[in-house]
């Protein structure tokens, strides 16, 4: 029960970390500030950027807590359980939403890029709203589950959803930001996003990750598949939309560094290949009930 | 008591005027040593006082015991100071007192009154005039709260309004648009082809800003190596334009040439070049030194001049509506001072009761004993410290009182009241009956 009760304050860190970020969102304070670089020089400082790290001092404070704590109700309940907690979708769920928070924090808070939260934070927050309406007791695993390659399968491809997540938002605040340059004068708000060249670089790198963690995950599935059910590739729902997730991005990664699609083509492709994600990540599972995958949201 | 100002800015008086009556810099310690040099209303001109001068405003604020005198002082000052003759400039002057003066120096300070709406630096400036006050003697009590007061309006109306955001002029929209594109200027290079004071103006900004690198192209190579110096740049020939874009991230062309001189094949080639990398385009050259086609390639951001002044007037719409709340501001502030002011007044109310009712106290004694001319020197005594023990019982609680609520916010309601209830002029020395 300690690692329930862990798992909701957690909750509450989030909550506490989203609300956090929208203030500060809100806050007048833009990221980009000509006129506060300006009056630094003439050595009048106004005070103008306080607000904006007096409220950082809650929002990222406030999600270190919530991933520690989450953190610690996965272990307890990995103990508890005696075996790794990505068994169910509540576990499944809680998982990317950690792994989400974790790579934000560690990727993302660097510099200006901690705007990024706004979007991140809500993100995770669901996803422990919806995990936590979910069943939570510990069942026995089922035999097909009680094998070395399910915290690597699972866990990988958990990994690899929270990267391309992070990918996705970087791609809508690069698209946000572009037509707030392409239009200079309206869409101010999206000024305080970070500039475009920051969030393409996020977007690289997190995409990049995710391909790696993705290309891992269907490797181990296919090798878990062979030893479970004698076949390599059962061409079962989650098995193709995960291939088509696969080629979206390494799509991009071609593109990205062969094509010089450092523009609103690369953003936009890797939208389009969140949606795929999210296909892979519930839809398949949830519109082709009796594949094999189905334990997870069956 | 009063808090006075006098002056003049661009919205009263002509350059001509302005430039005139202009106190250089060096000149102010000695001007505010004169100007409450013996602390009174003697050989000084004020009680205290302070001098806020820019290149857009000369304004005197000084306390001084009488409306009239006070600004009449001031003027004095000003003429003497200046060495101008009051004729030239009295007609531009501005006049205000009290309240009045107190909420121009917030506007001021908050610079709602400024040319540009907004502007920061005149906070700076505000501050400035405040530390000379402070470093020439100039400033007393007062002085000091009215410039906290106003420092204080024009730090909330930054951070509590938007009134300071965005950019109001074209080169700090180039720059408030490049930190939009780009992560980290340092890195970045910029070219600058060609030769328009906006240009200039831009490219140094950019520079200010943190810009790494600049290149100068331009096709008087004497002009180029000359500009290149002016902003440790480095200056190219106008036959390697093309190979200077390649190098750069952020391109300033203000030519006098008739036709374009970028044109997007050569644009489109140099992104290639790039591989893909972004480039910030702004043409400042009317007619237009760029293709409009090469605003289309990808990762090419291209503006003219039209767009940024556009990008300029909306932001100045978008501070124009914050007006009304920095007023609010300025009210609350100029309030909170004037509870502050009129608190003062309190020690000086009771004095002045005192001696109201003294002088009621000796004429009726006088009148008293005129009818009683036959007094014993005893009898004279005790009719005396009749009436002087009368005021004293008298007086004695409506003193109390007074001193109690010499503290509080609404200390001015009871002063008030009382100068009213007796009828005592607050300043009785003043002619004109001006309070």
């Amino acid at each position: 029960m300690i690692n329930v009760a862990l798992f909701l304050l957690a909750a509450l860190g989030y909550a506490v970390s989203t609300v956090a970020h929208a203030y500060c969102w809100m806050d007048r304070t833009p990221a980009v500030s000509v006129q506060s670089l300006a009056t630094s020089h003439g050595g009048q400082t106004t005070g103008v950027r306080a607000s904006s790290s007096r409220c950082s001092l809650a929002a990222q404070p406030a999600l270190v807590a919530a991933v520690v704590l989450h953190g610690a109700a996965i272990a307890l309940r990995w103990i508890e359980a005696g075996y790794p907690p990505f068994a169910n979708a509540f576990e499944a769920l809680s998982f990317y939403a950690w792994g989400l928070a974790l790579i934000y924090l560690c990727v993302g808070s660097l510099r200006r890029q901690a705007v990024l939260g706004t979007f991140v934070t809500p993100l995770a927050l669901t996803s422990i709203l919806v995990a936590s309406v979910l069943p939570k007791k510990i069942e026995p695993l089922v035999p097909v589950l009680q094998s070395h390659w399910l915290p690597i399968h699972v866990g990988v491809s958990l990994a690899a959803y929270a990267f391309f997540t992070l990918a996705f938002v970087a791609a809508t605040a690069y698209l946000l930001q572009l037509h707030s340059i392409r239009q200079p004068g309206r869409w101010r708000w999206a000024r305080r996003l970070p500039p475009l060249e920051a969030l393409e670089q996020i977007q690289r790198r997190t995409a990049v990750a995710g391909l790696v963690l993705m290309t891992g995950a269907l490797l181990s599935g296919s090798l878990w598949s062979e030893k479970a059910w004698g076949v390599v590739w059962p061409w079962e729902p989650q098995q193709v939309a995960a291939l088509v997730t696969w080629l979206i991005y390494a799509a991009y990664f071609y593109a990205r560094h062969n094509a010089g699609w450092h523009d609103r083509r690369g953003a936009w492709l890797l939208v389009g290949g969140f949606i795929s994600v999210i296909v892979t990540f519930v839809g398949a599972d949830l519109l082709m009930p009796g594949s094999r995958h189905s334990f997870l949201f069956g | 008591m009063h808090v006075l100002q006098i002056g003049l800015s661009h919205q009263t008086a002509p350059v001509e005027v302005r430039e005139r009556l202009a106190l250089p810099e060096a000149a102010l310690p000695g001007a505010l040593q004169r100007m409450c040099s013996d602390n009174g209303c003697g050989p000084g001109y004020a009680l205290e006082g302070a001098v806020l001068s820019t290149c857009n405003r000369l304004e005197l604020y000084a306390v001084a015991e009488c409306v009239d005198d006070g600004h009449e002082g001031l003027c004095r000052y000003l003429a003497d100071v200046s060495s101008v003759a009051r004729a030239e400039f009295g007609p531009h002057l501005v006049v205000r007192s009290d309240r009045e003066a107190v909420s121009h120096l917030c506007r001021v300070a908050c610079g709602l009154d400024s040319m540009i709406l907004g502007e920061a630096q005149i906070q700076g400036q505000v501050a400035h005039a405040y530390e000379l006050a402070l470093a020439h003697g100039s400033a007393g009590p007062i002085v000091n709260a009215l410039f906290r007061t106003a420092l204080q309006a024009g730090k909330r109306a930054r951070t509590e309004t938007a009134i300071g955001e965005h950019a109001t002029s074209i080169s700090h929209v180039a720059v408030e648009l490049a930190s939009q594109i780009f992560d980290d200027l340092s890195t970045k290079t910029a070219l600058l082809v060609g030769a328009g004071e906006m240009a200039e103006l831009a490219a140094k900004n950019l520079i200010d800003n943190g810009v790494g690198q600049l290149l100068v192209v331009n096709r008087s190579a004497g002009r180029a190596a000359g500009l290149a110096k002016t902003f440790g740049g480095e200056a190219l020939g106008w036959e390697q334009l093309t190979q200077a874009l390649w190098r750069s991230d952020i391109v300033l062309t203000s030519t006098a040439a008739p036709h374009a001189i970028l044109r997007a094949d050569t644009v489109g080639a140099a992104m290639r070049m790039r591989r893909g990398r972004p480039l910030f385009i702004i043409d400042i050259a009317v007619p237009r030194d760029v293709e409009a086609e090469v605003g289309n390639l990808n990762n090419v951001f291209l503006y003219d001049i039209d767009d940024l002044q556009q990008v300029v007037a909306a932001n100045l719409a978008q501070r124009q509506r914050q007006v009304p709340h920095v007023q609010a501001i300025v009210d609350e502030e100029v309030a909170a001072f004037e509870a502050w002011f009129r608190a003062r007044d309190v020690v000086p109310t009771i004095v002045d009761l005192r001696r109201h009712m003294d002088g009621i106290r000796e004429t009726e004694v006088e009148w008293a004993l005129g009818k009683l001319d036959r007094l014993s020197e005893q009898e004279r005594s005790v009719v005396l410290a009749l009436s002087q023990r009368l005021v004293n019982k008298i007086l004695h609680q409506p003193t109390v009182r007074l001193k109690s609520h010499a503290t509080g916010r609404d200390a001015y309601r009871y002063t008030d009241a009382v100068r009213d209830l007796f009828g005592i002029d607050s300043d009785p020395d003043c002619n004109g009956g001006q309070t």
